[in-house]
């Protein structure tokens, strides 16, 4: 048998699939649940356009296979702005300039959201660290960090209990 | 610069809520029903003759739709030199060269089947260094094509001799560059629908949709009213999607002719690497005559570029470096001669300042080397040398606005120049560096014509609808273009909705590419906003009843309000006006369209001198680093650059666009390099080992803008992607030599030329 | 990339009988970093997939001062960094640890996963020799402990035999006065491989050199320990003139090749000057604590 059955939460969502087992959890994302925010930029775990958080990390969805993310929770870009209120790290990214082609952008921020959840307030070396595995060919990063060092201090002096 | 409402102001782009929750869509998003997938074949070898090809197992493999060869796409295609074919019949040229292509329900079918293809080819000898090429006896690589030389280009102005003879000294030097990538975030990828009429909708991740529907309708022989051409957002362009030149393009829609169905063709990464074309190495000898206060008399440049297996903008990026060459200081006994070489290498083509950052770091690399030999301080010798507003440039260019001597000051002063020169630190150097990039182009032998267009309609309720010929690759022109129509309609740049790259829609225009969107498309924005402000104003006049010849001076517009000057609350909203017009007897639409060609000239048949731009845009460099002589391990530690860009639009959008094209020029000077195996293959296709710098690597980068007010521009503005990308490896070569007493000629600056420098200078001693 | 069918053993005898079963045709998934894109490059095309990640306690980390550590196979780079015990006693191995890939790479990808992808440049080696791990192997026979150095047959070639599986490490408690550093020398400063790596640990009193390990790393067709080196050193004085003859000694112990990424000549200049600097670095680190 070279198909199997998953489950996966997607966003909030459980979703049923029968997956051929070499598919990849990128793949499944976008060709089976059609949320084409996550990036198939180099689909060999190399540059992070892909990245979703899975189980509450960061991972590139690229190498993941479908099968081995069977039960787990995994967020895409498409959920971190809820009931048409943009994320405060979405609003610092379209503010400061840290978005160009945007084909980086949604990795980059799911990035960027993974460390503010784990770190609330990190130095500038710390938000390089975070996004190290995120390329961009289109800003050199500059705009990038200053928006998620922005975005930790709106969350650290907001009490923000929905996001 | 004037007070204005939205000139000048950092206003945020207009397309990024969407980029920053994914809505935002790119061609490779995109999924039709009935879709297929298709793969190319391509060739094992550098160079052979093809003596047959036999498709019959893949055709019968379940799942395979259609399987064509050359002989289904009788078509040549090209830039400047119609040299390619997209699947070849006779001979391939070089590794991947391709020879046939499949359409199949799934990628992985189309895998398979091509490897049920079965080509018999005879190998012939290959050759792959340009140098190599041009001697006797090298194989030939295009027919007719001596010494597999695809194009020359050369410059003979005012007497390089004679200046060379007045001359106190006479400095000759080598310079070499290497391939680099594009490594656009979004991997090529295009879909072709035909509908049952024969029209032809091409979904492509162009920079020029136009240029594709042209290029297109005369390849197929379509009506170009039957070729559509759609792009969506664009992952990254820099150059590589500047024309439809690929044969995946022109497969996809044969494809799609044959089995009736849409035809998607997506690289993947390692194709992206290969297939995407990158820039040409150049190997340069510069010749430079000066005084021995450092006063250049006379240059003499010789460049040879690998064009790779065809030219694509090979010999375009030539003629580019050639020209540029000629525009930044003001010597007028200028000599050129650039060649394009063929080579069985996967083809190179036009990327983020075409040849001109090759040229630019022999040229400045020089300087700073002419200055030390000399014992005169670098700035200062470029300040000697400097053009200035209102030269004309041995290359013909005519310098309407200038701000090279500011852009040099200014990195001058941030980096603290001469404190750091007169106070030098063990390891530590600082380099210099400035350069020249167009505003737009006419560079294309025989095309007299470098335009843009605009179509603006005005809702009933106020909000415009803008059409642009130009693209959003990125750069922020669509946000750019909003400001510019605000600012003349006198509404909110949100009420602007910007739409592009849908041929059928919008109007003609050549894209996105030699830094014209904000100069030449802005322009056509400028003048239908323009236009239609009349036509507003002329109806608002009759409704409120001021007589035509007092309109301009009666009346003005702010925030969506016609009023009357000095009586702000007698007026009324521009929806008005425009309902005023269009619902009643005879009436009419606000709508307004503008075609601008930049006034820019070709260059003279005989000399190749000519004012070939409307604009030219100037830089500096100023670069700090750190060489750890143990490791020769290059550490930038900081980046100043400046950029004369006329006047700024959105200063936000330039400085991200030159810290953008900074990022590309750090790689181009420590890191980025193609790296070739044995049968001219690319060996590094992943972003491992084809390193791009990562948000750990980048050193602190100030921006700083200067403006000069161009004549011509809109609001003063020229352009800025591609002039950003000039001066950062050229300022760090001389950075380096600074800090450790080695020059390095040869790009990429990686820390083991610096090491081997290093320890070549220590046996020496 | 080829279809497979997938197996989630519950049990290293699951596993190890999967193993034997397929033999040749099975390949095991921990992290899948180095695995997928060897799969999808069509370098390695199993047959048949065996995830080890529900697997009980290969994960795990456990630490006594006088046992030791033992660390699972499958711990990823992120908990490895996370543990106290190991940034108390083995911080070579956290400083490994952060210097690899990036936090997507490092949060699936593991530390046996490293060993077992038997790159010569493998970061994880230069730190698991200079400790002196010993590898847990199971199989269809007994277990067997193979010393670090033992695990690597050749360039990326394991020598671990048919239906094995190394399921973790178990590293003895360094010296208390053992200090020591792992230089990396790449071109990027995250998601990059090695073009030289040294890892050094040093334990000096008195003036001299008691004991120095020394291991290298992308020099060899497998990380190597520089043991004329390292014996050099013992008993010399800590100055230096030794330090500078040890790094020359590790540079004519190591093989380096020339490739993309570097040449001969320049990875010999690079040993010795990352060994020097190794050694230097953790002498200076040994002299502040006391």
């Amino acid at each position: 048998m070279k198909k199997s059955q998953i489950k996966i939460k997607v966003n909030g969502e459980w979703h049923e699939l029968t997956v051929p087992n070499k598919k990849t959890l990128l793949d499944v994302i976008r060709e089976d649940l059609h949320l084409t925010g996550t990036k198939k930029m180099c689909d060999t775990g190399e540059c992070g356009g892909c990245t979703v958080i899975m189980g509450g990390m960061v991972v590139n969805s690229c190498i993941v296979l479908a099968v081995d993310a069977n039960g787990k929770e995994i967020t895409t870009i498409e959920n971190l702005s809820q009931i048409g209120k943009l994320h405060p790290i979405q609003e610092e990214f379209i503010d400061r300039g840290a978005i160009q082609c945007g084909f980086c952008t949604p990795g980059m921020i799911l990035s960027a959201k993974a460390l503010l959840d784990q770190n609330p307030n990190p130095t500038e070396l710390e938000v390089k660290a975070a996004i190290s595995g995120n390329f961009c060919r289109c800003t050199g990063y500059v705009r990038i960090v200053n928006a998620i060092l922005s975005a930790a201090e709106r969350l650290r002096s907001v009490n923000d209990e929905g996001i | 610069m004037k007070e204005f409402d939205f000139i000048g102001k950092d206003i945020p782009r207009v397309d990024a809520v969407d980029k920053a929750t994914g809505n935002a869509k790119f061609t490779v998003d995109l999924s039709f029903p009935n879709m297929l997938h298709a793969k190319l074949l391509r060739s094992p070898l550098p160079h052979a003759k093809i003596l047959n090809i036999d498709t019959r197992r893949a055709e019968k493999l379940p799942g395979v739709k259609a399987v064509i060869t050359g002989k289904d796409t009788p078509y040549v295609f090209g830039v400047s030199h119609f040299d390619q074919t997209p699947l070849q019949t006779e001979k391939v040229r070089h590794v991947g060269d391709a020879v046939a292509a499949v359409a199949a329900i799934d990628v992985d079918i189309a895998e398979e089947a091509l490897r049920l293809i079965r080509v018999d080819y005879e190998p012939l000898p290959a050759v792959f260094d340009a140098v190599e090429a041009m001697k006797p006896g090298a194989p030939v690589i295009h027919e007719g094509k001596e010494r597999n030389i695809a194009a020359y280009a050369s410059y003979d102005l005012g007497d390089v001799e004679e200046a060379f003879q007045k001359s106190d000294h006479v400095f000759e030097d080598h310079f070499e560059t290497q391939r680099v990538a594009h490594v656009c975030p979004e991997p090529h990828n295009c879909i072709a629908v035909w509908d049952s009429s024969g029209k032809l909708t091409f979904y492509y991740c162009s920079q020029a949709p136009d240029l594709t529907r042209l290029q297109l309708a005369k390849a197929f022989g379509v009506p170009e009213s039957k070729v559509r051409v759609i792009t969506h957002n664009v992952g990254g362009g820099f150059g590589s999607r500047a024309t439809s030149k690929f044969s995946m393009d022109f497969a996809a829609i044969v494809l799609a002719k044959k089995t009736s169905r849409p035809v998607k063709i997506e690289y993947t990464r390692d194709e992206e690497f290969v297939y995407a074309t990158f820039r040409n190495k150049f190997i340069m000898d510069v010749k430079t005559g000066v005084t021995k206060d450092g006063m250049i008399l006379g240059r003499q440049v010789t460049t040879i570029s690998d064009t790779g297996a065809y030219c694509d903008y090979g010999p375009v990026n030539v003629n580019v470096g050639g020209a540029m060459a000629g525009t930044l200081y003001r010597f007028m006994n200028y000599k050129f001669d650039g060649y394009s070489v063929y080579t069985n290498l996967p083809y190179g083509g036009a990327m983020r300042g075409l040849g001109n950052p090759a040229v630019h770091y022999a040229m400045e690399t020089q300087v700073s080397m002419i200055a030390d030999r000399l014992g005169i301080d670098p700035l200062d010798m470029r300040l000697k040398n400097a053009v200035h507003t209102g030269d004309e440039t041995v290359s013909g260019a005519i310098l309407k606005s200038c701000g090279l001597t500011e852009c040099l000051e200014a990195v001058a002063e941030k980096i603290g120049w001469r404190e750091k020169k007169a106070n030098p630190k063990p390891n530590r150097g600082i380099g210099i560096a400035c350069g020249v990039h167009f505003t737009g182009v006419r560079l294309s032998p025989g095309i007299d014509a470098d335009f843009a267009g605009a179509n603006l309609i005005v809702n009933d309720d106020g909000s415009v609808n803008l059409a642009t010929s130009c693209t959003e690759i990125g750069s922020g022109s669509n946000t750019v273009y909003a400001q510019m129509a605000a600012e003349v309609l006198g509404i909110e740049p949100d009420k602007i909705n910007v739409v592009f790259g849908d041929t059928e829609n919008c109007p003609m225009g050549w894209g996105s590419r030699a830094s014209r969107n904000t100069a030449v498309g802005g322009m056509a924005v400028k003048l239908a906003a323009e236009d239609a402000r009349k036509q507003i104003l002329s109806a608002a006049a009759e409704k409120m009843g001021i007589p035509p010849d007092n309109v301009d001076m009666e009346l003005d517009i702010k925030k969506g309000m016609v009023y009357v000057k000095g009586t702000p609350s007698r007026g009324m909203t521009i929806a008005d006006v425009v309902k005023f017009n269009r619902y009643r007897k005879d009436g009419q639409a606000i709508m307004a369209k503008a075609h601008w060609d930049a006034p820019s000239e070709l260059a003279d048949k005989v000399t190749g001198r000519g004012n070939f731009s409307s604009a030219f845009s100037f830089g500096a460099k100023a670069i700090e680093v750190e060489v750890d002589p143990g490791t020769g391990k290059v550490n930038v530690l900081k980046v100043v650059a400046s950029q004369d860009v006329g006047a700024a639009i959105n200063p936000l959008g330039i400085n991200c666009q030159i810290e953008g094209a900074v990022h590309m020029g750090l790689g181009y000077a420590l890191m980025e390099e193609i790296v070739l195996g044995q049968k001219g293959e690319v060996v590094n296709d992943h972003l491992i080992d084809y390193k791009i710098l990562t948000p750990l690597d980048m050193p602190p980068i100030e921006s700083i803008i200067v403006e000069s007010m161009d004549p011509i521009g809109p609001f003063g503005a020229k352009g800025v992607g591609e002039m950003a990308t000039i001066g950062t490896p050229e300022a760090i070569s001389a950075a380096v030599h600074d800090a450790a007493g080695v020059w390095v000629t040869d790009l990429p600056l990686t820390s083991e030329k610096v090491w081997m420098a290093l320890k070549k200078k220590t046996e020496r001693r | 990339m080829e279809n497979f069918e997938y197996f989630e053993p519950k049990t290293l005898k699951e596993a190890v009988s999967l193993l034997v079963k397929y033999k040749r045709g099975a390949r095991l998934l921990a992290g899948g970093t180095d695995l997928m894109i060897e799969m999808k490059g069509g370098y390695v095309k199993p047959k048949y997939m065996i995830n080890l990640k529900k697997i009980k306690g290969l994960d795990k980390i456990s630490f006594g001062k006088k046992e030791g550590l033992r660390i699972g196979a499958l711990v990823t780079w992120s908990t490895l960094l996370s543990s106290k015990p190991i940034n108390q006693y083995y911080p070579v191995l956290r400083e490994t640890a952060s210097l690899i890939g990036c936090p997507q790479i490092r949060n699936i990808g593991t530390i046996g996963g490293n060993i077992c992808h038997a790159s010569p440049s493998a970061d994880s080696a230069p730190a698991l020799m200079i400790y002196e791990a010993q590898c847990v192997v199971a199989g269809p026979g007994r277990e067997r402990i193979i010393p670090i150095e033992e695990i690597f047959a050749g360039v990326q070639k394991i020598s671990l035999k048919q239906g094995e599986i190394l399921t973790g490490f178990h590293i003895p408690t360094p010296d208390t006065e053992s200090k020591g550093c792992y230089l990396k020398f790449s071109p990027r400063k995250a998601m990059d491989l090695p073009i030289v790596g040294v890892g050094v640990l040093v334990t000096a009193s008195n003036g001299t050199f008691q004991d120095v390990k020394i291991a290298l790393g992308a020099v060899a067709p497998t990380p190597i320990r520089a043991r004329r080196a390292e014996s050099f050193l013992f008993g010399k004085p800590v100055n230096d003139q030794s330090i500078r003859k040890a790094a020359e000694e590790a540079m004519m112990e190591s093989k380096p090749i020339t490739d993309m990424r570097a040449s001969r000549e320049y990875r010999l200049g690079l040993v010795k000057e990352l060994t020097y600097r190794a050694i230097t670095l953790s002498i200076s680190k040994n002299i502040t604590q006391e």
